[in-house]
């Protein structure tokens, strides 16, 4: 039963990890957002998973309330912005397609390489996934840098959030619900602080997009 | 104690936001009191500190040597700049600026800053110490954008990205740490780590790479060139009582982080070569860019900012350095948070004299404003490490230590802090000496906005000669833990 528990959350993680690298290759922001809740939803279910193996009834509960602020609360209010502003919220990149391409296959290439050699220690738990793990986090830290639209960002730091905490899962940190707790409550935070001002950013700059914001090299 | 010291900045916030928009002097009152009483439980914390050691709270919350340390700066600086607040929003309130809402969102926002920061430091759980310092990133936020320009929301934006990413980096090195314990469990300690390493059951590559990302984020707060790009914009950006917080308090919190994950990673090494090569090499790189960067600002509030980044540069080449340079290094987070808060508040009557933070609208300081501007210049004086100033003894005893290490470093830091001096003059003499431009009033603006430099600069000069008996074994204990 474990196993087959196990078995499922590995699946969910490699999922994640597409998720993130489709991410790169979608231009359409409404797909943007769908692909970010299908990585949430990975996550919430990979935590009421360990839940139910470890049967701790905390991880259950924050699964549940990742799954509603990032699977439903947040997808929502970024789906209200993309209504509202429409082709204001821009999803492009800096690189072209064959650039990024080239650049996944990198960070792919490089998270198997020996660089990460030493973490191998504390992969025990799962070992299989421990190498798409690693790339997980470079290729949302990469999606961060790539992408210029303000939306994008917000959704790329969030989705590296999110690999980051499959990454502590996988290698088997075990969080204290209070821990996940004081995490999530910080993230919460700071999506609404994030949604707040990608407002206040169109109000100003009549735009979503961040080679607009010029004025402090003007300063 | 602990708790106490921890809650009342929260309590005061929630006192803040329950009170009628219009009782502002309640609002005031509420904010001085609570740094007030701060500062007094801050003291009581050196005192028993340096008298036993360390103090525990409850199972999460303990103070040691470096943690009343950094305690002792918040409540410090942190009282000085809330009776500043006081004085600086009535004026601005005074000239229509902005209304009572925004002076209650101000205060709500400054203790809910206070609050993260004191829970950063006093919290034994390095993932609480995370969650904080990440928290911290959220009320200042908006105090950065706290003037609704486009400037501003720009900066702002700039900070919460770049701390953003630069925090999960750090959530990331924590997280490997926490793996590296037996139980993997996330409820550790430092003390819990500490042994870990301590006994070898922290594998040395492993702990080498964990401490790189961990330097990454926490270093990008600290305002390490060249994770420093937020920095001289929210600085400038601010409102100044703000830019005091920022630059004398916050990046000190974040560099407690990395002397925590340093101990860590020295005791796993068993050396501190490692981390103390990664400070020099980042603290060289800050003081060298901010030293040459000066030449062309146009802002004298992002001059004080590039100063920051030059200064949180030299503590960290202290402490990378080790030894004497860890003593030189903890005297020169007190002197740089003390004269750096000082200079952002007199920055501030600068500007609710001027109404402008750039140089080519700014001169005659000195006449125009008869205690800020000779105490403005004195500040920068102090700031450039001239004698009799404590920060000339701290630059010296960074400097010795240096050449034990390489007397070639040594050249070259003495060479950029030269460069940083007449960056400093070429700016200062004009601001201080030209003609008062005209339509601009003379004299300070607000009682309330010239006692607490005064304070703060007695309080400098005070401890640049002496230093209590208290706070100096507690000084020793520091270097003991991060040395040995």
């Amino acid at each position: 039963m474990e196993s087959q528990l196990l078995q499922i959350a590995i699946s969910l993680d490699l999922a994640a990890f597409l998720a993130v690298v489709l991410l790169h290759l979608v231009k359409s922001t409404k797909y943007t957002i769908r692909l970010y809740a299908l990585q949430s939803a990975a996550v919430a279910a990979v935590l009421v998973l360990l839940g139910v193996v470890e049967d701790e009834r905390g991880f259950i509960a924050i699964g549940a309330i990742t799954f509603v602020a990032k699977v439903i609360i947040a997808p929502f209010f970024f789906s209200r912005l993309v209504q509202r502003f429409g082709h204001l919220v821009a999803s492009a990149s800096y690189l072209s397609m064959p650039a990024t391409l080239a650049v996944l296959l990198g960070l792919i290439v490089l998270s198997a390489s020996s660089i990460f050699d030493p973490l191998w220690t504390i992969a025990a738990v799962t070992p299989d996934v421990f190498a798409f793990n690693v790339a997980m986090v470079l290729i949302a830290l990469f999606l961060l840098i790539n992408r210029r639209g303000v939306l994008a960002q917000i959704i790329a730091v969030l989705a590296l959030e999110n690999s980051i905490v499959l990454f502590a899962l996988f290698i088997g940190v075990k969080q204290t619900f209070a821990l996940e707790m004081g995490i999530m409550f910080d993230v919460v935070l700071w999506m609404v602080i994030a949604y707040a001002f990608l407002q206040i950013i169109y109000r100003q700059f009549g735009s979503l997009d961040t080679r607009e914001m010029r004025q402090l090299t003007e300063d | 104690m602990i708790l106490t010291l921890v809650l009342i900045p929260l309590l005061t916030a929630l006192l803040v936001f329950l009170l009628p928009i219009k009782k502002t002097r309640f609002m005031e009152a509420s904010v001085i009191v609570a740094a007030g009483i701060e500062l007094a439980i801050a003291f009581r914390v050196i005192a028993l500190v340096a008298l036993e050691g360390s103090i525990r709270g409850t199972d999460a919350f303990a103070l040691d040597g470096l943690s009343s340390y950094i305690v002792l700066l918040i409540a410090l600086v942190g009282f000085f700049v809330s009776l500043y607040s006081v004085g600086y929003l009535r004026t601005e309130v005074g000239k229509g600026i902005i209304g009572p809402r925004r002076v209650r969102q101000l205060f709500i926002l400054l203790e809910l800053f206070l609050f993260a920061m004191y829970l950063a430091v006093s919290t034994v759980n390095p993932i609480i110490t995370w969650i904080a310092i990440e928290a911290m990133t959220l009320p200042t936020v908006f105090l950065i954008s706290f003037y609704n320009k486009p400037t501003a929301t720009e900066a702002a934006w700039k900070y919460l990205i770049l701390n953003s990413i630069g925090l999960l980096i750090g959530l990331l090195g924590t997280l490997v740490f926490v793996a590296l314990q037996e139980d993997r469990s996330g409820a550790t300690s430092w003390a819990n780590l500490i042994a870990a390493a301590s006994t070898g059951l922290i594998p040395a590559d492993v702990a080498k790479l964990a401490f790189a990302l961990v330097f990454i984020g926490y270093g990008a707060k600290v305002g390490l060139a060249p994770l420093h790009a937020w920095l001289p914009d929210a600085h400038s950006k601010a409102p100044s009582p703000i830019s005091a917080l920022l630059s004398g308090v916050l990046l000190n919190v974040a560099l407690f982080a990395v002397l925590r994950w340093k101990q860590v990673t020295d005791l796993a090494l068993g050396s501190d070569q490692f981390t103390g090569g990664l400070l020099i090499f980042f603290g060289v790189f800050s003081v060298f860019l901010a030293a040459f960067i000066i030449f062309v600002q146009k802002n004298y509030k992002r001059l004080l900012a590039y100063s920051s980044i030059e200064h949180m540069g030299l503590i960290a080449i202290a402490f990378g350095l080790g030894g004497v340079g860890t003593i030189a290094g903890l005297l020169h987070m007190l002197y740089h948070a003390l004269a750096k808060s000082m200079l952002f508040l007199l920055a501030g009557n600068i500007f609710l004299r001027y109404s402008s933070t750039k140089l080519k609208n700014v001169s005659g300081i000195i006449s125009a404003l008869p205690l800020s501007g000779p105490l403005f210049f004195a500040g920068i004086l102090i700031l450039s490490g001239l004698p009799p100033f404590a920060l000339f003894t701290t630059k010296l005893l960074i400097l010795s230590a240096g050449i034990a290490f390489s007397p070639w470093l040594v050249g070259a830091l003495l060479l950029a802090l030269a460069v940083m001096f007449f960056g400093f003059f070429r700016f200062v003499t004009k601001l201080a000496y030209g003609p008062v431009p005209e339509g601009i009033e003379h004299g300070e603006a607000h009682f309330l906005t010239q006692l607490p430099v005064a304070l703060l600069f007695a309080v400098l000069l005070v401890l640049s000669w002496h230093i209590p008996e208290a706070l100096n074994t507690v000084i020793t204990s520091v270097e003991i833990t991060l040395s040995h």
